[in-house]
């Protein structure tokens, strides 16, 4: 097991460099810098001599390799930098942004988990089969809504016209629940339709006839055999979901005018400020790492049939 | 109750499944009963509607079914009408469910315990887990498992298909049932196993007085089993009877064909080919192969010195039980694996060796055909394109001649050509394994290895595909391996014969040697283990 959970921490480190890399390539081939974005302005008289001057200070000129290497070896030591825009600290920006994704990515998550729980048992219970086929086609439907055109409809039906939850002037977990909550309705919709697929399986084997042979209600069959039978898969989908949540964070905080990393990653992008970038990409990466590792490590709580094997290849 | 009225009484059911505008009649007018105490063995093929009618017993026919007419009491409750609810107390507590596949009939990951605790207390909300759980060591231990604490805290794959079926039993006997409905609960297992498994459910039946309907489509077993047997025919009943008289004197022509179709009616294969020796097709000295263990370890021995040869245009007959390595010596006949020690002929080559042309042309002159087609093919292709691919890949191009092919090959097999448009998804098993028949003619092979290749079909089919073998290998010159773990079915088909037990060969021969004076003691055992022994005419087993 040691040498399992060895494996995949080199394997995670592995991932977090590659797209450390990746990222630092990519913001190279970008033309222009976030320096000549900042100081071309001619409102700001700058000559020539000047702006060069300061490109030199802040290494703009050196080659690829050597800007790679500088920040790499920086960002070893746990540096991440300093914002070309603001020339604030990059850990102090997200010190400050990164609460108010965590909330949105709470109640997003946790809502959208909630929302494909109940769903799905509806979509399998449900009394008459037209109903149950109706029903399945909802997920496929709600994956296809964009999240900015849902928020923008929540904001003006359940903020403004309904009055039920306040979005100007709230702060903390407050503010997260509409966003959150807006967008855990396209994060539900795979998982549901995973969940939903993996079920319909798990529903067509001969044991759960056993257990209505048993006098089991489908409720009970539902929760006590199905759901933990249909989980992996359906963590497996939760894992990459995750990705969704970040990406969606970014337009939910637009609509919603919170200063999360979403927003914080606009501006980076905006100002070509590549620390910022940077230190944004690395962190979602070591988010999906984390949280795909706990996935996998879940997996074999659940099923019993994946101990042995994962403990003959450990061996 | 008293003991007289029967536990279960069914008055002139109908029931349809309806989809689409369509119908079909699934069961028409069936009226029967059992007994406390008492076995009714419903024999009938596949699609005669005996699953039906042990759904409709318990209560769970599929959406799509109605019962359109007829009543069931089970000891003395009307079924018929039952709101759900109802139907649930019943379930478990006064009819329970034996059922045929014990590999999937248990939540996967779940404990035994937890299992059966939950079906205890599906009835007994309020019982005391602990109570349950000692309650359950001494079930467990009525039903034959060893170590029951142990057993309690496993999980189902940690249990051979025998113990998981003895759990089944368990579960479904906790509440005392008046009835037991029993759906083919040993199909899916050994004989040897099922010898036991069978005992097991007589003597609860005789202690608890528990009536049993016994769901099957093993004439031989239902002869040996029931008290009384009933043949369902395409949802009628077209006989019921007390045992011993129905199989001694059957009335109907159904009855009769169904009984003269079983395997151990026909005559064992006579000794062929006066023309006189030919050279051997196959020829396996001294066969040895371990799996390798953890860390490259030697581990388990599959097959220990093997050796038999198979003289071109003859059948070879493997019989062994799960486990006894079968599956290790078809994959070294294939060359898949190489030996460990001893050597594997074919045609002369050896097919761990041979590379490049030889190979190939190897792999063309030995076809394999699968005990289950419907899981060998894709689901989606049609029959067309499943025969089209051999041809495809041995360079046959043209449209028209592959044609030409396909059809000549479709009357060999006795196929329709109307089967080509259909996908292999919608065909009948009998079909299906004509079509994987013909897919390995198709590569003009010398030698065709067929695994359980009847095993999964209704004894009607079962006995058109051996004829169907038997000719296909005169006329073709074929040389078969027949693996199966039916005895009945290998001494009509094979020549010779192996029998193989963890491994290792315990006897060999002339198959009617080997049938007739067994040396070998697991031989001897199995061949008692033959459901139906007693229906065969003492002539035919010596």
């Amino acid at each position: 097991m040691t040498r399992y959970i060895l494996s995949r921490a080199a394997q995670a480190l592995l991932v977090l460099w590659g797209a450390f890399t990746l990222s630092f390539v990519l913001l190279q081939v970008m033309p222009g810098d976030a320096v000549l974005i900042k100081f071309q302005d001619p409102e700001l008289g700058l000559s020539p001599q000047q702006i060069s001057d300061i490109r030199a200070s802040y290494g703009a000129d050196e080659s690829a390799f050597v800007q790679y290497a500088h920040v790499l070896g920086r960002t070893l030591a746990g540096q991440l930098g300093y914002s070309i825009e603001t020339g604030v600290p990059v850990s102090r920006m997200l010190h400050a942004a990164y609460p108010t994704t965590l909330r949105l990515a709470v109640v997003s998550f946790g809502g959208a988990i909630m929302l494909a729980a109940s769903f799905a048992t509806a979509a399998l219970l449900a009394p008459l089969r037209p109903l149950r086929a109706a029903l399945r086609l909802v997920p496929g439907l709600a994956s296809g809504i964009p999240v900015f055109w849902l928020e923008i409809v929540a904001i003006q039906l359940v903020s403004f016209h309904w009055k039920l939850v306040p979005v100007v002037g709230v702060s903390g977990w407050a503010a997260a629940v509409l966003p959150g909550l807006a967008l855990a309705i396209p994060i539900s919709a795979p998982l549901t339709q995973v969940f939903l697929s993996a079920a319909e399986r798990v529903m067509a084997q001969p044991f759960i006839d056993v257990l209505r042979a048993r006098g089991a209600s489908p409720l009970r069959i539902l929760y006590a055999h199905v759901l933990p039978n249909a989980l992996p898969p359906t963590l497996t989908i939760s894992g990459l979901v995750f990705g969704e949540i970040l990406a969606g964070a970014v337009v939910t905080e637009t609509v919603f005018g919170l200063d999360g990393l979403g927003q914080l990653a606009q501006q980076a992008v905006a100002n070509q400020d590549v620390a910022v970038l940077q230190a944004i990409i690395l962190i979602s990466v070591a988010g999906f790492v984390v949280i795909n590792f706990t996935v996998d490590a879940l997996h074999p709580l659940i099923d019993p049939r994946i101990r042995r094997t994962q403990a003959g290849g450990a061996a | 109750m008293n003991a007289a009225s029967p536990q279960l009484n069914i008055r002139d059911l109908d029931v349809v499944y309806e989809s689409r505008g369509s119908a079909h009649h699934a069961l028409k007018g069936v009226s029967l009963e059992v007994r406390a105490g008492e076995m009714l063995a419903l024999v009938g093929e596949s699609g005669s509607g005996k699953s039906t009618l042990g759904r409709a017993i318990l209560g769970l026919l599929p959406e799509s079914a109605r019962i359109q007419r007829g009543s069931i009491t089970v000891d003395g409750t009307e079924i018929v009408g039952l709101p759900e609810r109802a139907l649930r107390r019943i379930r478990g507590a006064r009819v329970a469910l034996i059922p045929q596949d014990p590999a999937h009939s248990l939540d996967p990951v779940r404990t035994i315990g937890a299992q059966l605790v939950e079906a205890v207390h599906l009835h007994e909300p309020h019982s005391n887990t602990a109570t349950t759980r000692r309650m359950l060591v001494g079930l467990l231990d009525r039903v034959g498992i060893k170590e029951p604490e142990r057993r309690l805290r496993q999980y189902p794959h940690e249990l051979s298909g025998g113990m998981r079926q003895r759990v089944l039993i368990a579960a479904a006997i906790a509440q005392r049932p008046a009835l037991i409905v029993a759906d083919e609960p040993t199909s899916a297992l050994d004989v040897s196993v099922q010898v036991q498994i069978m005992a097991l459910l007589a003597e609860l039946r005789h202690e608890m007085g528990t009536a049993m309907l016994f769901i099957t489509h093993d004439l031989g077993l239902a002869s040996e089993q029931a008290d009384r047997v009933a043949v369902l025919q395409h949802g009628t009943l077209c006989e019921t009877g007390e045992t011993k008289a129905l199989f001694a004197n059957p009335r109907t022509p159904y009855t009769r064909r169904l009984l003269a179709d079983l395997p151990l009616f026909h005559e064992a294969r006579a000794p062929r080919r006066a023309e006189g020796p030919r050279e051997d097709a196959i020829v396996v000295s001294h066969l040895t192969y371990a799996y390798k263990g953890a860390g490259g370890r030697p581990g388990h021995k599959a097959v220990r010195d093997i050796s038999f040869n198979v003289m071109a245009g003859q059948t070879h007959g493997i019989v062994g039980e799960s486990g006894s390595g079968k599956t290790t010596l078809l994959r070294c006949l294939l060359g898949l694996i190489t030996p460990d020690s001893g050597s594997v002929h074919i045609l002369g080559e050896n097919p761990a060796q041979v590379e490049g042309t030889a190979q190939r042309a190897l792999r063309r002159a030995v076809q394999f055909v699968y005990q289950n087609p419907h899981v060998s093919f894709d689901p989606r292709c049609r029959a067309a394109d499943i025969l089209a691919e051999p041809l495809i890949n041995a360079g046959l191009h043209d449209r028209g001649a592959r044609t030409e092919r396909i059809r000549a090959m479709l009357e060999r097999v006795q196929l329709p050509p109307a089967v080509l448009e259909r996908r292999a998804a919608n065909m009948s098993g009998g079909q299906s394994q004509r079509l994987a028949i013909a897919r390995a003619l198709l590569c003009d092979p010398k030698i065709l290895i067929l695994d359980e290749v009847v095993s999964a079909l209704d004894v009607s089919v079962q006995a058109e595909i051996l004829t169907l073998l038997e000719t296909l290998q005169r006329q073709l010159d074929l040389t078969y391996v027949f693996v199966s773990h039916d005895l009945a079915v290998v001494r009509r088909i094979a020549d010779t014969v192996s029998i193989i037990r963890a491994g290792t060969q315990v006897e060999h021969g002339p198959t009617e040697t080997v049938f007739s004076t067994p040396h070998d003691d697991y031989t001897k055992h199995l061949l008692a283990a033959i459901p139906g022994r007693d229906l065969m005419r003492p002539a035919v087993l010596a």
